[in-house]
């Protein structure tokens, strides 16, 4: 369950922000994006979701895949209806039952806010309901907007093993954007490095830290 | 102070006791606002939610278009509507100058940006986020639409409920428009400004008290809708 990149390239008004960009995120392990800030992070994983379209070029993919932005919407309703969401769309129906939400809501720290409004939720709740939200279908691609931005310290462990869980599953991919350098140490199978170049991006893939092996 | 005491107490009697031209002008005022607030949500709201949702040229003048039309002062939009519905206006063939269509007419015009107005701010705020969301989920276009629907409807309640606060109370447009002729077109706004006029203030004060009830008992109807929360959060 791999994605594909062949030829993205996006531009936002006078801005390019990568031209040209073919690369195979592979399953199995982490892959991290990192880069400064406008560099175009957020939208690479956009176009990845499908929620953005490139200019030219074409993402394949086979499988469910979702996207947790960093500051994600919270629907109406309590923590249970959102991360209860997903399961009731037609697309999942029956494959996962309320314990699993339970379950899910347990293992990020959300039992006491179970009943709460979403909407009144702390930053830092919101992302791990957004994240409960993606995990809890069980999607074969996963897509993380920095997704630790805004949780404690003593959580971030807990959710970075959350994610190694997921892909010690079979054929789970997932890419995550971060800004922590350390957690994309402690995370990263393969770093993509987004650099700006005379008024172009570079996007460099770099396997488990060491050395560059593939430039655009 | 007298005679307002005096006007309040006689208002009250003329509510109660069941004044056949009070409850005509009351009938009708429902009626004409209720259509143009009907026509205009049957339209300005999927006009609102499809064009905050979707990209196209100009999109930025439409909403700056949009927006000036939701203050445009009724009097205007009665000027306009009586021109076109004149005997020589492009309308005037179908006679409708001085009736009750020609008020609902009037109010559609007047509310119809005020629906799409509301509408269309939110969904450009909130819809792409919503749908953006319903897209990671693995929803499809129906399940999609449904959750845009349920996550924006307090703003569609907002615009129902503001539209016909403005339709109800408003005076100029249906006085050019309708003529505020007795048992006709007299309108609850028009029959206020008509006795106020003559210094008939016990009749005017009845009546403000029914266009008060009204409000309120639409504002309590939006809040028992909605649990008490805000229209839009």
């Amino acid at each position: 369950m791999s994605i594909e990149c062949k030829g993205i390239s996006k531009a936002y008004k006078h801005k390019q922000l990568f031209h040209n960009f073919t690369g195979t995120f592979s399953p199995g392990v982490c892959n991290c994006i990192v880069g400064e800030n406008g560099v175009g992070k957020t939208t690479l994983l956009k176009i990845m979701s499908g929620i953005l379209k490139p200019d030219s070029g074409m993402v394949t993919h086979s499988g469910m895949c979702t996207y947790a932005g960093s500051s994600p919407y919270m629907l109406r309703g309590t923590v249970m209806d959102n991360i209860t969401y997903p399961l009731m769309l037609k697309r999942q129906q029956g494959r996962r039952e309320q314990h699993v939400v339970l379950e899910m809501i347990e293992q990020l720290g959300l039992n006491a806010l179970k009943h709460q409004e979403a909407k009144t939720l702390s930053a830092g709740e919101k992302q791990k309901v957004a994240l409960g939200r993606a995990l809890v279908w069980d999607p074969e691609i996963l897509l993380l907007d920095e997704p630790t931005a805004n949780i404690d310290r003593s959580m971030i462990e807990m959710i970075e093993g959350y994610l190694k869980d997921y892909l010690k599953q079979k054929n789970r991919t997932l890419v995550v954007v971060s800004h922590d350098y350390e957690q994309v140490h402690r995370l990263s199978g393969v770093l993509w490095e987004i650099k700006h170049h005379n008024f172009d991006a570079i996007i460099e893939k770099r396997e488990n830290n060491r050395g560059l092996l593939e430039c655009r | 102070m007298d005679y307002i005491v005096e006007g309040i107490r006689e208002a009250i009697w003329l509510i109660f006791s069941g004044d056949t031209e009070i409850f005509g002008i009351i009938v009708l005022s429902l009626f004409v606002s209720i259509t143009a607030t009907t026509l205009a949500v049957l339209i300005g709201v999927p006009l609102g939610f499809y064009t905050g949702i979707k990209q196209f040229p100009l999109k930025k003048l439409y909403g700056s278009v949009l927006y000036t039309a939701m203050g445009i002062p009724p009097v205007v939009i009665g000027l306009v509507v009586a021109i076109l519905l004149s005997r020589r206006g492009p309308l005037g063939q179908y006679e409708l100058l001085f009736t009750p269509q020609a008020m609902i007419i009037a109010q559609f015009c007047l509310v119809l940006p005020i629906v799409t107005g509301i509408l269309f701010g939110t969904a450009k705020d909130k819809g792409r986020e919503v749908l953006e969301l319903a897209f990671t989920l693995g929803a499809n276009r129906h399940e999609s639409l449904k959750l845009l629907i349920k996550e924006l409807n307090a703003a569609v309640l907002l615009a129902i409920m503001t539209a016909f606060g403005r339709a109800i109370s408003e005076v100029g447009a249906v006085m050019l428009v309708g003529g505020n002729i007795r048992g006709s077109t007299r309108m609850m706004t028009t029959y206020i400004a008509l006795n106020n006029s003559m210094g008939a203030y016990e009749r005017s004060i009845a009546m403000a008290i029914v266009l008060l009830l009204i409000s309120l008992i639409i504002n309590a109807i939006t809040q028992h809708m909605t649990g008490g929360k805000a229209y839009v959060d």
